[in-house]
């Protein structure tokens, strides 16, 4: 009886061992090159709705534009703090901590994704994880044909005039100012002669303000994280994030979730129906 | 250094033929001073005198542009800009024409700016809601409230959020009361009371690195109207059948300088609510991997909770009553005590019914037996939290204690006898952990320390007396009394640090611990209502003393798609061992090692390869030291002789997977090999009746593991659905001497697990599952017991809208030829009233009564089943005062 249950523990504490390693390896320290460094850190705050059967549950997050010479860097604030103090943990051993202890919680964002504009070979670079892949693809900014109007509206203290575009299933409205030279914008957007201040689709399920711009008195680097990032298409990325959904309950399940919080994984998984592209 | 003022504009006007206005284009090139082309430089058209763009072009990266402008109008204005060259505007007649421009470098400064500005009024980092401005007719506690205040979100499970991120303290009136379970607070505090809401922004909560770390958090700080505020939650089920009752009342009292949270637990519905705190004292064993045991268990006591394939809800009989304070009371400024005491009253019955059978070389033995078991657990347990925090010292110091009165009784039915086993397990525990992280220059030092005292004076009676021909000279007796006291100290101090260099990590901890401990037993003998003693075989006084000393070095490395880490704790160890009456004193010494290798290698993006090899040496726990016999429990009386157990442990595993997003396949192949190598061997003699006399003896041990395992699953498009498929094959062998023989066991074990999930809307899901096991147990190389077990699971999941839920699960198994069916259907509905929720629930419909498992291992194997919960159906109202 003894002799069993002593086997038994240690395969136990084995395999949870395994376990705690995959989890914790590698987390946030990786490997990156910086492709450009930048001065200028534009904010937008994203507001969209992700359930379509549930237009009153509004989210809000920060995102963020670092503007470089040659290339820019968009994604999500937290996401990019996460990131940061994640590393920084982890150089310092505390990564267990990190995790464990909420303080991840405090980085917790819904966007994982990382977009590259790079101006001189005019096209964009998308890297996302989908469990447990970590993808990529870039495309050109020629998918993004504007359509200018000669509507113009005082936002802030800048002119802006409006653009139309559509782009990954929805009728895109951008209202940008050449008052700031800046050509560039939230999310992949690209292709008008300065800064995109407002930008939203048109059933507003997402909207980009911009909040701030700021320019630091020290440069930033745009990082590009090492992470053996698998080269796949447009279409292909979208078809691992639709599968990743349908096939949440089987992932859960590998991740180790019960059968109640498998449940609750595809509950609020089936909540997320209104992605930003489709 | 050339600061030439001049721009230099050319226009060549290439003059064609006049064309309509409806086809003009604007074209030519880009360049900075020293003519090379510059690329994203904005060309904009505008209509003359107007602020509205009418046509544009971006250079390329050779400078060119050109734009197509379609405008009636003799003459456009022509901007050039872009952010790091100098803006020009220019009016040009209307007409295609060549433009190339020369620009000079500028780096304009863009000043700081914010677009939108925030209606709320802001001072400094914190924004005040006034809670009347915002609430409805509707609303009822302070969260229905705080939905509607902008930037703030609530979610389901009532976590509050402030601009998409969740707040890292709930204050009130500046003090937090419950650890981040604030939605006891939130949900429950009624508005009427809340005079104003504070949001600081960027806070953080500890202080000494309110400079050092900075933070994106809000806190939420509730200020109340008046001085002190009472609230509180409740809910009330009940049900059939039997009688069924669960009910829960929280009440509070909040103030600026007492704040308490009571709550109060009853149920007999098999919610086991005392799992509350398990979670919270587990956490500290991480901390301190040399630590004793949890808690004393000098006998093998039955435990009702061995069922791991089933969900502990379907056959718990429980009455259990849990009381709870937490009490928050601010010291001084930076000083606060929070004090947490529980005290729980748990009542359980179980039933059960098992078979046993013993493969021996010579025979086979099988055994049928009845269990009927009572456990009643009451214990009080409670911590003492001072925190203090200050810009210069955050020190956390917890008090813990534990009295804890447990006691068992188990009634053993089988063809020959009826035993009666009671067991009383008192155990008392006061610790103390302390924590304190600091630094040295650049690096982070962490100090912890703990300090414990435990006492277990516990107690086992079996009648009739077992073991009648070692205790009794083989004459049958009433009963026999077992009592067993150990007392231990546990003193454990370490320092630990990181280093880093290029792409290595190395951290170390180094750290002492003392453990000392008393453990006196002796056997009693009841016959026709007089006592005596068993005699000196039976009677233990040992003392125990050891010292550690450990450094425990870990090093990492990392390159792209290779990881690498090595663990290397070293343990050096002297255990005291003195059998105080009987004169017999031993010393170990010895160097304990626990080398850990792990690499990881990924290559081609979807491919994962893990190797790692582990290698421990373990003594086994002073506890199990004693030289005399022990009663352990009806069925086992020990004798370990205080010899040392030994355990040198190899574990070795790879595994290779491909996982593959896009086409949503995975697949990963594993094994893994272990070894046990021990000093001693564990002589079992079997009684006629089943029960074991146990001794160690010095004989050398090895057991080996072989353990395959493919795990593959695949969402089909096609199908709409994910397949998988599980396949594992065990192979476990080893040595076992009982009787006085030593002989070779071997168990093998193959398993299929075949599943299809398929998730057919958004409100409904499916699951089918086969599991095909097949157990092969042998003795001396001859195959002496297969189990063939077919299990057939469907699972249904319907959620009609988010206030209904329907859970139906039927399980079908066959085992050995006989077939058991097994369904459960679980269904409830929640009514939200603007005073109350209620909820209907109806569990085990078909009133499944038995649930049946086997395990195998070594020359046993056993059949157990469990007698389940009946049929029921509960109803609770859940409300706010």
């Amino acid at each position: 009886m003894k002799t069993r249950s002593i086997l038994r523990i240690s395969l136990l504490t084995f395999v949870m061992q395994m376990l705690v390693s995959d989890v914790y390896a590698q987390f946030f320290d990786v490997p990156f090159k910086v492709l450009d460094t930048s001065n200028i850190k534009i904010s937008y705050m994203l507001t969209w709705k992700e359930d379509t059967n549930n237009l009153e549950r509004i989210r809000n997050e920060n995102m963020i534009l670092l503007v470089g010479e040659n290339i820019s860097l968009f994604m999500g604030e937290n996401f990019y703090n996460m990131t940061y103090f994640g590393r920084k943990a982890e150089r310092e051993g505390r990564l267990q901590q990190f995790i464990e202890a909420n303080e991840m919680e405090k980085y917790r964002t819904r966007f994982s994704y990382r977009i590259y504009k790079n101006f001189p070979e005019s096209n964009y670079t998308y890297n996302d994880k989908v469990i447990p892949d970590y993808l990529e693809y870039t495309e050109d900014f020629s998918v993004f044909k504007w359509e200018l109007s000669d509507q113009t509206e005082t936002i802030g203290n800048y002119n802006a005039q409006r653009a139309n575009c559509f782009y990954g299933g929805r009728n895109w409205v951008a209202w940008y100012t050449t008052e700031i030279p800046i050509n560039d914008g939230p999310y992949k957007f690209y292709g008008l002669p300065g800064l995109i201040i407002k930008m939203y689709d048109a059933n507003k399920h997402y909207v980009f303000e911009m909040t701030e711009i700021e320019r630091y008195k020290n440069w930033v680097s745009i990082e590009y994280e090492d992470r053996g990032w698998i080269q796949t298409s447009r279409a292909d990325f979208l078809k691992a994030q639709k599968n990743f959904k349908l096939d949440i309950i089987n992932r859960a399940k590998d991740a180790g979730a019960n059968a109640v919080s498998q449940q609750r994984v595809y509950r609020n998984m089936m909540k997320k129906n209104n992605p930003i592209e489709f | 250094m050339h600061n030439l003022k001049w721009i230099c504009l050319f226009l060549i006007l290439l003059m064609t033929n006049t064309q309509s206005f409806a086809q003009v284009i604007i074209s030519g090139t880009v360049a900075d001073s020293l003519q090379q082309p510059l690329s994203d430089i904005n060309i904009m058209i505008f209509q003359k005198h107007s602020n509205i763009m009418k046509a544009f072009s971006i250079s390329g990266s050779d400078g060119t542009y050109a734009v197509e402008v379609n405008l009636a109008a003799d003459s456009l204005d022509i901007m050039v800009s872009s952010i790091h060259y100098e803006r020009l505007k220019y009016t040009i007649v209307n007409r295609t024409q060549q433009l190339d421009f020369l620009l000079k470098h500028d780096t304009k400064l863009l000043e700081t700016f914010t677009l939108r500005a925030n209606p709320i009024d802001k001072k400094g980092d914190t924004l005040s809601y006034l809670i009347t401005q915002f609430k409805g007719k509707e609303d009822r506690s302070i969260e229905d409230v705080l939905k509607k205040l902008p930037g703030i979100e609530v979610e389901e499970s009532g976590k509050i959020l402030y601009q998409g991120l969740p707040i890292n303290k709930f204050y009130v009136e500046g003090l937090d009361l419950t650890d981040g379970r604030y939605a006891m607070i939130s949900s429950n505090l009624p508005h009427e009371s809340v005079s104003t809401v504070e949001v600081f922004e960027k806070h953080q909560p500890i202080r000494i690195l309110e400079d050092r770390v900075y933070s994106q958090q809000a806190a939420l700080n509730i200020k109340l109207k008046k001085k002190t505020a009472y609230t509180g939650s409740g809910s009330v089920a009940s049900g059939f059948s039997p009688f069924l009752w669960d009910l829960k009342l929280t009440p509070m009292l909040l103030s600026t300088d007492f704040q308490l949270l009571a709550s109060y637990q009853t149920n007999n519905t098999g919610n086991d609510v005392s799992r509350q705190l398990q979670q919270l004292i587990s956490r500290d064993k991480l901390v301190f991997p040399f630590q004793p045991s949890e808690a004393i268990m000098l006998f093998d006591g039955a435990s009702s909770e061995q069922y791991g394939a089933i969900d502990k809800k379907r056959y718990l009989d429980n009455r259990i009553h849990l009381a709870n304070l937490n009490v928050l009371v601010p010291l001084k400024k930076d000083l606060q005590l929070r004090a947490n005491v529980y005290f729980v009253d748990d009542m359980r019955k179980n039933q059960s019914f098992e078979e046993r059978i013993y493969y021996l070389p010579e025979d086979t033995i099988r055994l049928n037996q009845n269990y009927n078991r009572r456990q009643n657990n009451r214990y009080w347990q409670g911590t003492f939290d001072l925190n203090r925090n200050t810009i210069d010292n955050y020190l956390r110091n917890k008090t813990h204690f534990t009295l804890q009165q447990d006691a068992h009784h188990e009634r053993i039915v089988n063809a020959s006898d009826t035993v009666n086993q009671f067991l009383s397990v008192p155990y008392h525990r006061f610790s103390n952990t302390l924590n304190s992280i600091f630094k040295s220059g650049e690096t982070l030092i962490e100090f912890q320390s703990l300090l414990q005292y435990d006492r277990g004076p516990q107690e086992l009676s079996v009648a009739p007396g077992q073991f009648e021909a070692i205790v009794n000279s083989g004459e049958p007796y009433d009963a026999a009394l077992q009592s067993a006291t150990l007392e231990r100290f546990y003193a454990d101090h370490y320092l630990g640090s990181n280093f880093r260099w290029k792409s290595w990590v190395l951290s170390l901890r180094l750290g002492f611990a003392l453990r000392t401990q008393t453990l006196r037993s002796e056997l009693q003998i009841s016959d026709e209502n007089t006592l005596f003693e068993a005699g000196e075989s039976f009677d233990n006084h040992m003392e125990a003393r050891q010292y550690q000393l450990y450094i425990i070095p870990a090093l990492q490395y990392k390159r792209k798609g290779f990881r690498f880490s090595f663990d290397w704790p070293f343990n050096q160890q002297q255990l005291n061992l003195k059998g105080i009456e009987i004169g017999k004193s031993q010393t170990f010494t010895k160097l304990l090692q626990a080398p850990k290798l792990s690499m990881d290698y990924t290559f081609g993006g979807f491919w994962d390869l893990r190797t790692s090899w582990y290698y421990f040496q373990r003594m086994s726990d002073p506890d199990n030291f004693y030289y005399a016999y022990l009663l352990k429990n009806y069925r086992e009386l020990i004798k370990t002789e205080a010899l040392i157990q030994q355990t040198n442990q190899h574990i070795a595993s790879v595994s290779l997977s491909y996982r593959n997003a896009i086409t949503a396949f995975f697949n990963t192949l594993s094994y893994f090999y272990v070894q046990r190598e021990m000093n001693l061997t564990y002589s079992m003699q079997l009684q006629e009746n089943g029960s074991f006399v146990v001794t160690a003896q010095q004989l050398p041990n090895i057991s080996t593991t072989h353990n395959v395992q493919l795990r593959s699953s695949k969402y089909v498009n096609a199908l709409m659905s994910s397949i998988s498929l599980n396949a594992a094959f065990m192979l476990n062998q080893g040595k076992t001497l009982v009787n006085e023989a030593l002989f070779d066991v071997e168990t093998k074990q193959f398993s299929l697990t075949p599943e299809v999930y398929f998730p057919a809307t958004t409100w409904l899901n499916l699951n089918y599952k086969i599991h095909y096991n097949v157990m092969n147990s042998s003795i001396e190389g001859e195959l002496r017991n297969q189990i063939r077990l077919n299990k057939h699971y469907f699972t249904v999941n319907l959620f009609p809208n988010d206030n209904q839920m329907l859970n139906l699960n039927l399980e079908y198994y066959q085992y050995n030829q006989t077939g058991y069916n097994f369904v459960d259907l679980m269904y409830r509905y929640s009514f939200k009233k603007s005073r109350f929720d209620l909820e209907a629930r109806w569990n085990n419909i078909l009133n499944s009564d038995v649930f049946i498992e086997n395990y195998s291992y070594q020359f046993t194997v056993i059949t157990n089943s469990q007698s389940l919960r009946p049929s029921q159906f509960l109803l609770s109202l859940k409300f706010s005062f």
